[in-house]
């Protein structure tokens, strides 16, 4: 792992720690995320795998009791900075949630939905189209775009949601466990799309699939539960790598222990 | 990440097919709901259709063709010309003879010298054109208000007949028959009873009860005969019994039909069965009567209802539900909404009268504030401090509000604001958490998220539970009467300062006064009136509640 110029990450945590009611859930946390690369969290469940991943566009500032420490330095600034605005920040920092949501509005609406609020000027049927094609999904909505998205399949719906977050031209797009919902067709469409927009977009996606996690990512970050406390459940990062490191030379005996199954 | 470029290609074809079926089946439970749905619009639309026919007989009237009291009956002779030198009895069962006060006054006897038209303004704005008859009575020169209930009895002209000066015109009432014979008592005889208790006319079928002695009126002079006090009589409205006492009286028509003819040329026609139920004002003559200004009343109220209520508990839930930080202020206001939707509705009405009509006494001409302050205050029953902001007359303020339209209004927001918010944030709490999330994770602000995804979904199920608390209100009767809502009026409202009656207050009203005419018919008309307004609001709620509502 290089540390090359600072602009070729997109965030870096500084000593992130996450509470919820005061109680620690992930602890310490220092990563970086390359820009235009995929980087997967994997780790077995209830390791704090989304809360990190919620802690990059500041979601947990929605869940009361949650506080976070330390810095996500993201474009040079420190998100979690006073003077910075959540919201802005969510809508450069666009997520995509475990469970397909589309909100019960036309194809057409879930996808302007960003666009509007955020004051979008330009034409917006051809940023709809624009975003449907980058989720792969025009080809089969574009004649029923004013139906409703929750119509769809839980595999097309879940590409409506990363149309939607596209919509808002974020620069990261934050997946939580995209595919678990659906079925290995529709996962494997999920997953051929986020190589396309590789060359757009920066990829951090939280999966507890390991293949998955193999197949898409360029770097893996493997979290685990701190053994020295397991009471206490704290989430702690284990190792963090390219991918093909993680997988076929991991460095920590923890690590290669999950990765081949051995996990406890 | 080459196993997956190979596998890409052969599995498309079963992706696409997995996809076909799994919408042919989303399709057929489309196909499913949208039956249910054309036979659930069919069977309420044959359900108005029946309600329909039902209330337009019910508010043409029709029931009431059969009504007694309604026959302007005349027994003995009138001849012609004649008419303004004959002794007359006039009876009354609405007690409408002018200048008549007392409860026992309902029949006079005198000698016509006149007639008279006299037209009176109502308080709506419209004219009234009143028949009368000059009687000249014992009494003095009386003057009579002539319509179709009025039963006149006539002798032959030139005497005086003993009929007439045995009548009771001082009150001293005697259970009287007139102009009959003995023989003519008896079973299957066509009789009507008048007052005290309106008057019903059938075919006598049976005697019964403890024998009294009523004195019978004829030419030859008075007698007395022994009766069994409760007679039973087949009517249009099926078996009536009638308890003969002291003020009752009978008439036996010999033959009204031609005498009528010759009233009708003298006082002129009947008036038709022009009005209905809905049309009609509030009149103390049944066939006259109608709600007219009930209905008016309780749209507005509602309206008004609805138009504060709204805003305020949906503004209410949405503070609860998204801004309130969790705490004992809180949970003492959740606590307080919960029991509040629990409280009888009279409370209100007392809640009602105190803040919106009187204000708390603060604008009584004697109140410190009017002294200190030396505010004009009116006195009367549109009292209070009246001022027009900028001389426009529909910016009038009224402080006390007064027994008005707006305090109604008022009133019946206070008494369904807890159900409007236990409804919303019903309605709000099913959006579920992860559309909030979704929204948030596009860059939407807190209130972007509330009034473009959350309300938006919501709003279905808190125009459900809004309509079903209108529907609620519109039924409300005591609050209104502690409030003071009137009983009669006879106008429609020119603002909302103005005072009203509601539907359900006007069919109490109906059933407290005697006679079956309003008591059976008019509240039974009102009652069905009510029920349809209140089902069809019902059917909307129903309505917009499958329309509307999202399936996850
Ligand atoms: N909203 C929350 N409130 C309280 N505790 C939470 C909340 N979300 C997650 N946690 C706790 O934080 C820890 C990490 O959870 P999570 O980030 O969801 O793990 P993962 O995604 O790796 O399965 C768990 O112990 C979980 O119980
Ligand atoms: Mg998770």
């Amino acid at each position: 792992m290089t540390t090359n110029g600072s602009t070729d990450y997109v965030f870096e945590t500084d000593g992130l720690s996450v509470y919820y009611d005061g109680k620690l859930a992930v602890d310490n946390i220092n990563l970086q995320v390359k820009r235009n690369h995929i980087t997967a969290l994997i780790g077995p469940s209830g390791c704090g795998k989304s809360t990190v991943l919620r802690s990059f566009n500041r979601m947990n500032d929605l869940i009361p009791g949650a506080s976070v420490e330390g810095k996500i330095i993201y474009d040079g600034r420190n998100i979690y900075d006073d003077s910075t605005d959540p919201v802005e920040v969510r809508r450069r920092i666009g997520m995509v949630f475990q469970k397909p949501n589309p909100f019960p509005k036309t194809i057409y609406e879930n996808v302007a939905f960003g666009p509007r609020i955020n004051g979008y000027q330009g034409n917006m049927d051809e940023l709809v189209e624009r975003c449907l094609r980058q989720a792969a999904l025009w080809d089969e909505v574009k004649d029923k775009l004013k139906e409703n998205g929750l119509a769809l399949s839980g595999g097309q719906q879940q590409r409506l949601c990363i149309a939607r977050a596209l919509a808002t031209q974020p620069d990261v797009l934050l997946m939580d466990e995209p595919a678990s919902a659906l079925d290995p067709i529709a996962t494997l469409r999920i997953e051929e799309l986020m190589h396309e927009l590789k060359e757009d977009y920066t990829i951090v996606i939280v999966t507890h699939n390991m293949q998955q996690a193999a197949r898409v990512s360029d770097y893996t970050t493997f979290m685990s539960i701190d053994r020295s406390n397991p009471d206490a459940r704290i989430g702690h990062v284990v190792e963090f790598g390219p991918t093909e490191q993680i997988f076929t030379n991991p460095q920590k005996k923890e690590t290669e222990d999950y990765v081949s199954g051995r996990f406890g | 990440m080459s196993t997956v470029e190979t596998t890409t290609p052969t599995t498309q074809a079963p992706a696409a097919e997995a996809v076909g079926t799994y919408k042919e089946n989303r399709s057929a439970r489309e196909n499913a709901g949208r039956i249910f749905f054309v036979i659930l619009i069919l069977a309420t639309v044959f359900g108005l259709v029946m309600l329909a026919l039902l209330i337009t007989d019910v508010v043409v009237k029709g029931i009431f063709n059969d009504l007694p009291g309604d026959y302007m009956l005349v027994t003995g002779d009138i001849s012609g010309d004649t008419i303004t030198a004959n002794e007359v009895a006039v009876i009354d069962p609405l007690e409408r003879i002018a200048g008549s006060r007392t409860q026992t006054d309902r029949g006079i006897a005198g000698e016509i010298v006149g007639t008279e038209t006299r037209t009176e303004e109502t308080r709506g704005g419209d004219t009234l054109n009143l028949e009368f008859l000059v009687l000249d009575t014992e009494h003095g020169e009386v003057l009579i208000q002539i319509d179709e209930d009025t039963v006149i009895l006539d002798e032959d002209e030139g005497e005086t007949p003993a009929t007439l000066e045995s009548f009771p015109v001082d009150g001293s009432a005697h259970v009287m028959v007139i102009g009959i014979e003995r023989q003519d008592f008896i079973i299957g005889q066509e009789i009507l009873v008048g007052p005290p208790e309106g008057s019903i006319a059938g075919e006598i079928r049976s005697f019964e009860g403890p024998t009294i002695s009523v004195q019978i009126a004829s030419d030859d002079g008075t007698e007395e005969l022994s009766v069994q006090q409760n007679i039973t009589l087949e009517t249009s409205m099926g078996r009536r019994t009638v308890v003969l006492e002291e003020g009752t009286l009978m008439f036996f028509a010999a033959d009204p039909d031609g005498d009528q003819t010759q009233l009708e040329e003298l006082f002129g026609t009947r008036p038709p069965l022009t009005g209905t139920v809905i049309t009609d004002f509030p009149s103390r003559r049944p066939r006259e009567a109608g709600m007219l200004s009930g209905i008016v009343g309780s749209v507005i109220v509602i309206g008004l209802t609805a138009l504060f209520s709204f805003p305020l508990g949906v503004g209410a839930a949405i503070y609860l539900e998204e801004y309130a930080n969790r705490g004992w202020l809180t949970n003492l206001i959740n606590i307080n909404i919960n029991n509040l939707a629990g409280v009888p509705s009279i409370v209100y009405g007392m809640l009602g009268l105190t803040v919106f009509v009187r204000f708390f006494g603060a604008f009584r001409p004697s109140s410190p504030l009017v002294q200190a302050f030396n505010i004009p205050v009116e006195e009367g029953a549109v009292g209070g401090w009246i001022f027009n902001l900028f001389g426009i007359p529909w910016l009038e303020i009224h402080l006390p509000f007064g027994r008005s339209l707006l305090a109604g209004g008022a009133t019946m927001t206070l008494l369904i604001l807890p159900i409007v918010i236990i409804a919303s944030r019903e309605a709000i709490r099913a959006v579920p958490p992860s559309i909030r999330e979704a929204a948030f994770g596009l860059g939407a602000t807190k209130w972007q998220v509330i009034s473009r995804t959350i309300f938006p979904i919501a709003f279905p199920g808190i125009m459900t539970g809004m309509i079903l608390a209108l529907s609620r209100a519109i039924g409300e009767t005591a609050p209104l009467i502690i409030m003071g809502a009137f009983t009669f009026i006879a106008f429609l409202p020119s603002s909302i300062w103005d005072q009203f009656t509601v539907m359900p207050i006007q069919i109490y009203n109906w059933v407290q006064l005697p006679g079956d005419a309003f008591r059976v018919q008019l509240a039974a008309a009102g009652i069905i009136i009510l029920l349809a307004i209140m089902l069809s609001m019902n059917a909307i709620a129903i309505f917009l509640r499958n329309r509307f509502e999202i399936k996850w």
